[in-house]
């Protein structure tokens, strides 16, 4: 699956000039109506000279003041930490963890929130969650998701700290610094059903290295040879066919198996689906089968046969980055 | 709206926010119903509207809701348009419409949009009251409101962000609990307070320019009646139960009136008189009006009853009376706030001799002028009370002067002179009976005043038959021999005309009670009254009451809590003193207090003020900056203080840390070396160095109080750690 960046979202001119210092302001729908209102009252005041109505104006003046430094103090104070909460597979959701902590030492900050950085485009996204009140001093842990389209190396999606604190007519972000970089497993492709083999042999590029024994599942029929044991002879077989058939099975007492992934470069449609297919390959005879699985790229071997979930990581981080070259 | 017992609004935003949107409503409502705008049955209406709405649940977002809210609202909208441009009723018929949307909303009320819509309904509404009501409640109804407003406000949004963010959020949102809904009450107060700071300081400081693109006219206020140009008698007497405050007067000079001041305030004159109604409908021909140093002067044949002291001096304070019936008295200077009471008479404490009327601001143009009765009127552009300076005489000619005017020597218009033909042939028998024995003016006008002193005042009269072809007048003198000032009045001018004395009915004010929190003389409705005034030649028109002396003031001082009424009444002649009438005037009066002042266009600097505020201000400042800077190094201490507390604990493992080495590369080394709680060593250098090297603006945030409990974890977590050998 060649990765297609999504077209990037058009900042309005008014965002990018409300942009500085790590800072942006939106103004909300309701900041709109607000703002128009003000001005209507201020022109009213400066027409009429009437005293209250220049009450009534310096009271929504200072309103937009104070949800300027209410907001600033919210973001400023927030300090926001992200873990992911497992493995990230391209295009599959992640747990992602998210600490926000108030730093200050007398007053709780409210309506806090994460979100995806709408200004710096990216294919991937962070569900954006909210913490309404965390107290001095405290750390509110909130469950958020991510999703990353490609595999490789790269930080997480960008995010802001966001507050609508404490009117709801503007949005004030502060740009979180880019996350260090996390490793993004290859995308899980569907199966027809949990038990099934992960994919049948020659699936675009990639190979299933099946070692033959003597118990197990049938591997394969054929034809007697002269060389066969006459042990191995399917009677039952012979008969119907008429013809001396050989069963062969499979090997359950040495279950392990070698993927073989040709080469190939990172962004290729046909390249990338294999590298999907192999993955999951890895993930689902591994986990859910419990056999040693080792991986062969081209014509090297690069992990043999093993099991545990270091090997298996070992494996997943190897497809994560390759044909990506250095600069995955 | 509240829950079951014991249970509390505050722990159902969702009630709460609901309940802070109908407070919106009422306080906005009210806001213009205390100015007289809307009317009492749209307020009725939406009354039951909103109590029906809150006794159900919100209305489904169906199409049928939908269509029939579209024809309510369309079909109000037609009918507002009508009003507005059918009846001019352009304000109620807009409130009323407004109103009409909030109660909409209110049926609505599912999500935010349908409540911060009504925040934005009520907003319009309020700055409405804010300029029709200049009674004191507003400002009480705006600290309210804004309070409610930023409640509701910071509540809409953590709804909107559940909303937004899905039922896991709104989860949480319902968990957030009554204490912490409490401490965003007490943050909204807060707020609320700063907003409100914020308000004042643009009242205060914002100039006053008054643009005036667009003007509008005056708005319907109440009518009293007795002051326009047609009376019916009895009719005026009706105000007299009416304790409402109409004028506040503040003579500039001490006078020996104590609690009650007993001026006659004129209002307007009547010169005819038929069928038991009053109408005015000439004005004296000797008297008109000249305009000096801001002051409106009455002259009397040409001679102006005030004058310069030293002319050619200055204005301010230099008018003096010059002529009437004692020569060299000093006029009297009374400021008087008046009511808007639907009239545009100015009153002025008799004998009036001139008037510098203030305007309300730059918009205002308030001219007097000399109407038909001899009133002085003034067109209002902007409703709402008036402030005014009355100058005047109020020394009235003795006896012993006046006493050298003849019956009939007067040269006055016929109508001073003209009495009904109906009247009977009692009524002018009466009349001759009188003037019997008296030969000059003075004498006919005691020998009247007399005779009415023997009839009974009271303000309930006995009802006249319907069937009585005489004129009320003469009921009132033969047969009821009981009614109020203005009988009395009427009666003694009729009698008056009929002996060939010219007079004529004045209908005014008398009284003044002080107010002992104001330092003023409050004149009730209640004080309305009656009186005559009669023509003496070179000394004018000179008044005669021919009340009985208890019927001439109000009876309010039976009213309940009379010391708390004076209360409010003086806050609220503050409140127009110095809220209300606040102008660019009032501004440069400010500014020249401190050191600035406004002359020949331009400002001009008195160093001597200017200096020490300057000064004060600064080290101030500078007090502020040390305490913050001195904050900020008590923290910078105190996060070495918990560093060092930790790098002792890592030290005691055998992790010393380098001279050279910074925290940052000390921690990589401890969390290679398999430190358990490497996340938190991370994050407590960074937060170390944020408050040990960040920049001075960055850096003045007090120690957060998390970095103790870290310092103390890490401390913990070094004992217990045994790091590889």
């Amino acid at each position: 699956m060649a990765p297609t960046p999504s077209p990037p979202q058009r900042t309005s001119l008014l965002r990018k000039l409300l942009t500085a210092r790590g800072r942006s302001l939106e103004i909300t729908k309701a900041g709109w109506l607000f703002i128009t209102l003000t001005i209507l009252v201020g022109f009213a005041a400066i027409n009429s000279g009437s005293n209250l109505l220049h009450i009534l104006f310096g009271a929504q003046i200072g309103l937009v003041v104070m949800s300027g430094v209410l907001s600033e103090f919210v973001v400023k104070n927030a300090r926001v930490s992200l873990k992911l909460g497992g493995r990230v597979h391209a295009g599959t959701d992640a747990s992602l963890q998210v600490q926000i902590t108030n730093q200050h030492a007398r007053y709780p900050i409210l309506a806090v929130s994460i979100e995806a950085d709408d200004q710096r485009p990216h294919d991937g996204k962070i569900e954006a969650v909210v913490a309404f009140a965390v107290e001095p001093g405290e750390t509110s842990n909130e469950r958020s998701r991510v999703r990353c389209p490609q595999r490789g190396r790269h930080p997480l999606p960008p995010a802001v700290v966001a507050t609508r604190f404490p009117f709801g007519l503007f949005v004030k972000r502060k740009f979180l610094p880019e996350s260090q970089l996390v490793t993004v497993f290859p995308a899980l492709v569907e199966r027809a059903s949990p038990h099934a083999p992960a994919f049948t042999a020659d699936a675009q590029g990639a190979h299933i290295l099946l070692r033959r024994g003597r118990s197990g599942d049938i591997y394969e029929l054929r034809e007697h040879r002269e060389s066969d044991p006459s042990s191995v002879i399917n009677w039952p077989a012979s008969a119907r066919l008429a013809s001396l058939i050989v069963c062969e099975y499979e090997d359950n007492n040495q279950s392990s198996l070698i993927l073989s992934l040709r080469r190939g470069r990172g962004g290729e449609e046909d390249f990338e689906h294999a590298v999907s297919v192999t993955g999951t390959a890895i993930v689902a005879e591994m986990r859910d089968r419990g056999i040693d699985v080792g991986l062969r790229y081209g014509d090297e071997l690069v992990f043999p046969p093993s099991s545990g979930r270091s090997h298996e990581d070992a494996m997943l981080g190897f497809l994560s980055t390759v044909g990506l070259g250095a600069g995955a | 709206m509240s829950g079951g017992p014991g249970s509390s609004l505050l722990r159902h935003p969702l009630k709460l926010r609901t309940t802070l949107s109908v407070i919106l409503v009422v306080l906005a409502a009210a806001s213009i119903r205390i100015g007289g705008g809307s009317t009492p049955l749209a307020m009725a209406l939406a009354a039951l509207g909103v109590v029906f709405a809150l006794r159900r649940p919100p209305m489904a977002d169906s199409t049928a809701s939908r269509r029939a809210w579209t024809f309510v609202i369309l079909a109000a909208l037609g009918l507002s348009i009508w009003r507005a441009i059918a009846l001019q009723d352009v304000l109620d018929s807009g409130t009323d419409f407004l109103l009409l949307l909030c109660v909409q909303r209110l049926f609505n009320r599912q999500r935010t949009r349908e409540h911060q819509q009504i925040i934005l309904i009520t907003s319009v509404l309020l700055t409405i009251g804010a300029v029709i009501n200049v009674e004191v409640s507003f400002p009480v109804l705006l600290v309210g409101y804004l309070v409610t407003v930023i409640f509701s406000l910071i509540i809409n949004l953590l709804i909107a962000e559940g909303e937004r963010l899905g039922p896991r959020v709104m989860y949480d949102l319902e968990r957030i609990g009554e204490r912490r809904l409490r401490r965003l009450l007490m943050v909204s107060v807060q707020v609320a307070s700063v907003v409100f700071v914020g308000g004042l300081a643009v009242f205060i400081f914002f100039p006053r320019f008054g643009a005036g693109v667009f003007l509008r006219g005056a708005l319907p206020t109440t009518t009293i009646a007795g002051f326009s140009n047609q009376v019916q008698l009895g009719l005026f007497g009706t105000i007299k139960n009416d304790p409402r405050v109409v004028m506040r007067v503040a003579p500039s000079r001490a006078t020996d009136a104590g609690d009650s001041l007993g001026w006659y305030f004129r209002g307007t004159s009547f010169d005819r008189y038929e069928a038991g109604e009053w109408s005015a409908s000439m004005r004296e021909p000797s008297l008109s009006l000249s305009h000096l140093c801001g002051t409106h002067i009455l002259e009397e044949r040409g001679s102006p009853r005030l004058a310069p002291i030293v002319p050619g001096v200055g204005c301010r304070d230099r008018l003096s009376a010059t002529n009437g019936g004692s020569r060299g008295e000093r006029a009297v200077v009374s400021t008087i706030t008046l009511e808007d009471i639907g009239v545009s008479l100015l009153f002025l404490p008799d004998v009036p001799s001139g008037v510098r009327v203030k305007a309300r601001g730059p918009l205002d143009r308030l001219y007097p002028s000399l109407g038909i009765g001899d009133k002085f009127t003034v067109t209002r552009t902007i409703p709402g009370p008036i402030r005014y300076q009355a100058i005047s005489r109020l020394h009235l000619p003795a006896d012993l002067e006046l006493a050298a005017i003849p019956i009939g020597s007067q040269d006055v218009a016929d109508e001073f002179l003209a009495t009904p033909f109906i009247f009977s042939p009692q009524f002018r028998a009466l009349a001759a009976s009188l003037k019997i024995d008296h030969d000059s003016q003075i004498g006919a006008v005691r020998a009247v005043l007399e005779h009415l002193s023997a009839l009974e005042y009271t303000l309930d009269q006995p009802e006249r038959p319907s069937d009585d072809p005489r004129d009320p007048l003469e009921y009132f003198l033969f047969d009821a021999r009981a009614g109020h000032c203005e009988y009395f009045a009427t009666a003694a001018a009729m009698l008056l005309r009929e002996m060939k004395i010219p007079t004529r009915l004045v209908n005014g004010y008398v009284g003044g009670t002080l107010n002992e929190y104001g330092g003023f003389y409050a004149v009730t409705q209640a004080d309305a009254h009656s009186w005559i005034e009669v023509y003496f030649g070179e000394y004018g028109w000179v008044r005669f009451d021919p009340t009985p002396a208890h019927g001439r003031r109000g009876a309010t001082s039976s009213l309940a809590f009379p010391k708390l009424r004076q209360y409010l009444d003086a806050l609220r002649n503050k409140y127009l003193a110095y809220v209300i009438d606040y102008n660019l005037r009032t501004q440069l009066d400010l500014l020249s207090e401190v050191g600035l002042q406004w002359r020949d266009q331009r400002f001009r600097v008195d160093k001597e003020r200017l200096t020490p505020i300057v000064g004060a201000t600064l080290t101030l400042l500078m007090l502020l900056i040390a305490v913050r800077m001195r904050a900020r190094g008590r923290s910078t201490r105190e996060a070495t203080a918990h560093m060092n507390s930790v790098l002792r604990g890592f030290a005691q493992r055998g992790f010393v840390r380098g001279e050279a080495e910074t925290p940052q590369a000390f921690a990589k080394r401890v969390t290679d070396a398999g430190f358990p709680e490497a996340a938190q060593l991370e994050s407590f250098v960074d937060e170390y160095e944020r408050l040990r090297f960040s920049s001075i603006g960055e850096g003045l945030s007090p120690l957060p109080a998390s970095f103790p409990l870290t310092a103390r974890r890490l401390r913990r977590a070094t004992k217990s750690w045994t790091p590889p050998q």
